[in-house]
């Protein structure tokens, strides 16, 4: 059994964990709220644009555009978005077997890596697979920016053909208890939804329906670019909430063990204190009769 | 009396601008300014930076910085994908003013590895800001 300054000391280091998760949790649960409210305000954008592309896929087959190029997949770049921080459950653990069991899949394919986040440059950076791309630190309410730089890094490889297909590896948010890795192809952009049905009269584009892909398509990788990044950081947010009131519930649980063995230990000590005191006092006795 | 209305949203890879009815538009496409009132047929195009303008019912009007992106009606509704939309008393004239004197500085010094098309482009969307505002 632990000497009871021993269990004091425990005790107390335990409490001062307590006191950092339980103030991460804090933090988690305010960032996931701004998280969760960028989400919902990303939706119209990305419902839109997804709108704007159905209504041109009738004319899409006309048009040539490098990002619309079908190659043989030979080259394949995956996009991957994890967290900087670690603490936050099997966040990054999740997303990135996810996309190491992709990269295993697709074997007599080359890979390359286009990494958001330091968890997934640590990762693999280790491993031997060619880091393309890497963006530490995306701030913490996504700058337009940033957007357009992480989709120039792998758009315009796909340009030149330096790659014939890019895949965006993100954790879909659905609620803090339940996030799931995902995969979604990006380039290249593939004709969505249904053909529109025939009869709609063909809107008027001004300056051109190519001009209007020109613009349109980089956009749409944008688009949904940020819909990841902004997915993805509210999951990070909400698996570090789940994870840390977990470590603070597990604290609470420890203190109380320690406590009581900390009172069992105190209760021996006066016990046996109590037992000296009468013996001696019963020996002093006995030598005095005597 | 209030004119024929139509619903229109204005949104940004960010967030939901505008939605509402109203009565018409003025929008600075990327061939020239144009209006839309209901009815218009279906129509798509794109946007330069420039100043855009919306009729609401009852003779009030708003108006907003835009940095291009597009815009699809189909006659009952209109809907405008921007890349940057600001309401006036949004801009910030302090860095407006900051980016505009850059552009100029930049585009008169014309160093040889000056990115004409993009210092033009940022010249022009410091100048809308600051249009919209009623500054300068």
């Amino acid at each position: 059994m632990l000497g009871m300054r021993e269990i004091r000391r425990r005790i107390r280091s335990v409490n001062s964990i307590q006191q950092i998760t339980r103030a991460m949790q804090m933090v988690a649960v305010s960032r996931l709220k701004r998280a969760e409210e960028r989400l919902h305000s990303a939706r119209p954008y990305a419902e839109k644009i997804q709108e704007l592309m159905e209504s041109l896929a009738p004319s899409l087959p006309q048009i040539e555009h490098p990002l619309l190029a079908k190659r043989e997949p030979r080259r394949i770049a995956l996009v991957l978005i994890t967290s900087d921080k670690g603490l936050c459950g099997a966040f990054n653990a999740n997303i990135i077997q996810y996309a190491h069991r992709f990269i295993e899949e697709s074997s007599g394919k080359e890979i390359k890596l286009f990494l958001v986040g330091k968890k997934g440059y640590d990762f693999f950076s280790r491993r031997s697979y060619p880091i393309e791309y890497y963006l530490p630190q995306v701030s913490r309410d996504i700058s337009p920016q940033e957007v357009k730089e992480i989709s120039n890094s792998f758009v315009q490889g796909f340009e030149k053909g330096l790659h014939d297909e890019v895949y965006l590896f993100y954790t879909q948010f659905r609620t803090a208890m339940n996030t799931v890795p995902t995969q979604k192809k990006l380039l290249p952009i593939e004709s969505p939804g249904p053909e529109s049905e025939q009869g709609a009269s063909e809107p008027i584009y001004e300056p051109s329906a190519e001009e209007i892909m020109n613009e349109l398509l980089p956009r749409y990788i944008q688009a949904h670019v940020y819909k990841g990044l902004v997915e993805s950081s509210a999951s990070e947010h909400g698996s570090r909430m789940v994870s840390m009131k977990n470590a603070t519930d597990n604290a609470e649980e420890m203190i109380k063990t320690l406590t009581l063995s900390y009172n069992k230990a105190r209760q021996a000590s006066i016990t046996k204190e109590i037992i000296e005191v009468t013996t001696a006092s019963e020996a002093l006795k006995y030598a005095r009769e005597s | 009396m209030d004119g024929p209305q139509f619903s229109l949203e204005v949104v940004t890879l960010k967030k939901l601008i505008f939605s509402g009815m109203v009565e018409g538009i003025t929008a600075p496409g990327s061939v020239g300014y144009f209006g839309i009132l209901k009815g218009h047929t279906p129509f798509v195009s794109g946007l330069q930076p420039g100043i855009f303008t919306v009729s609401l019912p009852r003779g009030e009007r708003e108006t907003m910085a835009i940095s291009g992106g597009f815009l699809l009606t189909d006659g009952n509704k209109v809907i405008v994908l921007a890349d940057s939309a600001e309401a006036p008393n949004e801009i910030d004239l302090e860095r407006t003013r900051a980016s505009r004197d850059r552009a100029q500085r930049r585009i008169s010094e014309s160093p040889p590895d000056l990115d004409v098309p993009r210092a033009k482009a940022s010249l022009a969307r410091a100048l809308t800001r600051l249009k919209a505002a009623g500054a300068s």
